[in-house]
């Protein structure tokens, strides 16, 4: 049912991209140009550098167009120089000081903010804390208590451990992060009429990772799996209810992968078999590891990195044409890696002995031949070890916190704090909770404008 | 008659669900500044919003639980009490969860829950907040003032109570649901607005209402 819908849908989306989508070696000449901008963060700009939402281009892009006199690749560099001192979405900001300073050169409602001063409100932030982390609204008697604390700091980080350490946050507000993530079902979870996988499982491990100071790359490293008591339970784990044929049907549960062959979120028996289903290439696995976690959203030309000769069509659907290359010369080398674990499979021996999401070297002939941000990678384990150490997973992470908290993104002027906030997990162990005490100190999270 | 009485108290404490509606609700969190148009790009509204963090954008929606749990612990009523679907469905995990901040991933695929608050949150923060009120008045009537827990500053059936008791009783319910002192003019607002009500119960709901849908109790 999943399937037949994403085929519709996916046939629309085919028809729709059939016009020029942005070449992503222009997004790449864009960024050899201005390496340190904050289009660039994402090591390949996206399409909305220069497209309202193509094939319109937006006033930047325009603006290039005017500018190029012959072959958009050769001419590019050119003509970027040529319009730097323009202001083409009119809004104040020269093109050059849009693109240095994390604005945006054909968004009007994009400007560089650097004017802007804030000044921490401890209260506020102590309300906010309360209500994020702690899902409750400070009270009076503790605004009193903060009020009347030799160390106000200290006081409003005590509250913040207890809360971090909530069922609130643990069991439901990481929950809610995750969604997007692991993309439930209940017609299709455990319980459901027609099962495919437990995503009871998937919600456990994520918050059990995310929470206590745990170190957040397990995301994509966890070999265990983490019960209703929120210990670890390692080895596989039998499925709960046995298969079943009959009016509700039953064909998968627990988690039957081996250990050695796990790597956190992106190989539960859920998530290989909700997204792999019955592809043998299984592009929406790949493209959906890395939009969850590594925050790069292809469908939106993000995280754009071409592989030089794919993507090869290894599944004859004559993929390698240039509308389909623009984004599967990058997701393809990326879905190899995940060819190697089953889908959904419906022999009688898969059925028997639950091997949704289990491992199988032979599944395909193109299992070995991942490429993730440019680097050959041999199998999954590899794949996510180099998508756990990039600056991508430590972004999305920080984005994580940060949208979760603040129903946002950062503003142009908070991206030196939203930076310092990706950038120090490594200094603490990639402890989400460490990340939060910092987070909580920021002008962003408690600061009022002046 | 009765709930004119509490619009126009709402209204002059300047704090109404109307205007936040109108002007909060509309600028509040406005849309990121780094990915322009591609997150919100089906949304047409939300690209015209500015980018710049005025004061409204920097502001951050306390979402359904912390304002679930603040009128639980203001009002100390227990979860059952709070409002109820004909009696079953819980008005805030279930029949205004969405509106009121929160998703339901598992029966209907919500997999993201809304960015900002809608004009249907005003209307779902103020059945809730009525629902409250209501129910902590009628048990503080039943238990009688010597029992009451909230409505404890003047006699919820007995004849009109004196300006002390009111602001009394205004500034416990700002302190339990806003968590601040009310200023001066606030309570001259208040007892200026009495004579709108018919009866102590109603005055009584009126204030808690007035002060439960405060911007500050949907904003932080
Ligand atoms: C804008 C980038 C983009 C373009 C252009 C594009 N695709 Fe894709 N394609 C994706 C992404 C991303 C996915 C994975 C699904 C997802 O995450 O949305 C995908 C998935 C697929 C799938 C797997 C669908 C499934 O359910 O298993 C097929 C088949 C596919 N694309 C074919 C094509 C073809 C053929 C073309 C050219 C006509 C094309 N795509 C153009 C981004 C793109």
């Amino acid at each position: 049912m999943n399937v037949m819908i994403r085929t519709i849908l996916f046939s629309f989306a085919i028809l729709l991209s059939n016009f020029a989508y942005a070449s992503p070696d222009a997004t790449t000449i864009f960024c050899q140009k201005y390496p340190n901008s904050g289009l660039c963060e994402d090591q390949a700009a996206s399409c909305n550098v220069c497209h309202a939402g193509p094939p319109s281009l937006n006033d930047y892009g325009l603006s290039i167009k005017e500018n190029i006199g012959g072959d958009l690749i050769t001419n590019l560099p050119d003509a970027l120089g040529k319009i730097e001192a323009i202001d083409s979405d009119g809004d104040g900001a020269s093109n050059l000081t849009e693109i240095e300073e994390n604005a945006h050169p054909g968004n009007a409602d994009v400007k560089p903010g650097k004017d802007i001063t804030v000044e921490y409100d401890r209260k506020m932030a102590f309300k906010r804390m309360k209500a994020n982390y702690c899902g409750e609204s400070a009270t009076y008697q503790e605004l009193k208590g903060l009020e009347a604390a030799a160390d106000p700091k200290d006081y409003m980080h005590k509250a913040l451990d207890v809360c971090l350490a909530s069922d609130y946050w643990v069991k439901e507000a990481l929950h809610r992060l995750a969604d997007n993530k692991i993309m439930p079902n209940a017609a299709i979870g455990f319980g459901g009429s027609v099962v495919i996988g437990d995503y009871r499982f998937d919600y456990r491990l994520f918050s059990y990772i995310m929470s206590g100071g745990r170190d957040a790359r397990e995301l994509l490293s966890a070999d265990y799996h983490v019960d209703e008591n929120y210990n670890k339970i390692e080895g596989t784990v039998a499925r709960e209810e046995g298969l079943q044929l009959g009016e509700r049907i039953v064909i998968a549960g627990g988690q039957p992968l081996e250990v050695g062959r796990r790597v956190g979120m992106i190989t539960t028996q859920w998530f290989l078999s909700n997204n792999t289903m019955f592809a043998d290439l299984p592009r929406n696995s790949a493209s959906q590891a890395y939009r969850a976690y590594l925050g790069l959203d292809l469908a939106k030309g993000e995280g754009l990195m071409p592989v030089p000769n794919e993507p090869r069509d290894v599944d004859n659907i004559d993929i390698a044409k240039p509308e389909c290359a623009v984004c599967h010369s990058t997701l393809d080398p990326l879905a190899y890696s995940f060819a190697s674990y089953r889908g959904i499979e419906i022999g009688v021996f898969d059925l028997l002995l639950n091997r949704i999401g289990t491992y199988n070297e032979g599944r395909t002939d193109w299992g070995g031949d991942g490429v993730i941000f440019g680097q050959p990678v041999q199998d999954l384990m590899e794949w996510a070890s180099v998508a756990r150490e990039s600056d991508a997973f430590k972004k999305n992470l920080a984005n994580m916190i940060f949208t979760q908290a603040l129903s946002r993104k950062p503003f142009p002027h908070e991206t030196a704090e939203f930076d310092a906030l990706w950038q120090g997990l490594a200094a603490e162990n990639y402890s989400v909770n460490a990340m939060i005490h910092r987070f909580v100190e920021m002008g962003s999270f408690g600061g009022k404008i002046k | 008659m009765k709930n004119l009485a509490i619009l126009l108290l709402t209204a002059v404490l300047g704090s109404g669900l109307a205007s936040c509606t109108k002007q909060k609700f509309k600028n509040a969190s406005s849309s990121p500044s780094h990915a322009p148009g591609s997150k919100d790009g089906n949304d047409p509204a939300a690209n015209k919003t500015p980018d710049d963090p005025k004061e409204e954008g920097m502001l951050v929606w306390k979402r359904y639980r912390a304002f679930e749990k603040g009128l639980m612990a203001g009002l100390e009523l227990s979860k059952d009490q709070l409002c109820q679907e004909i009696e079953t469905f819980n008005c805030i995990d279930k029949v205004h969860l969405t509106v009121l901040g929160g998703n339901d991933p598992f029966e209907n695929g919500q997999h993201e829950r809304a960015e900002r608050p809608s004009v249907l949150t005003a209307v779902a923060v103020s059945r809730v907040l009525m629902a409250a009120c209501s129910q902590r008045a009628d048990l503080d009537l039943q238990a009688g003032s010597a029992g009451a827990s909230v409505f404890k500053h003047f006699d919820l059936g007995a004849a009109a109570p004196t300006d002390a008791q009111i602001q009394a009783q205004a500034t416990e319910l700002f302190q339990r649901l806003l968590a601040r002192d009310p200023s001066t003019e606030e309570l001259s607002a208040i007892v200026d607005a009495k004579g709108n009500f018919a009866s102590n119960r109603g005055l009584a709901v009126g204030i808690c209402y007035a002060v439960g849908t405060h911007v500050e109790n949907i904003f932080i």
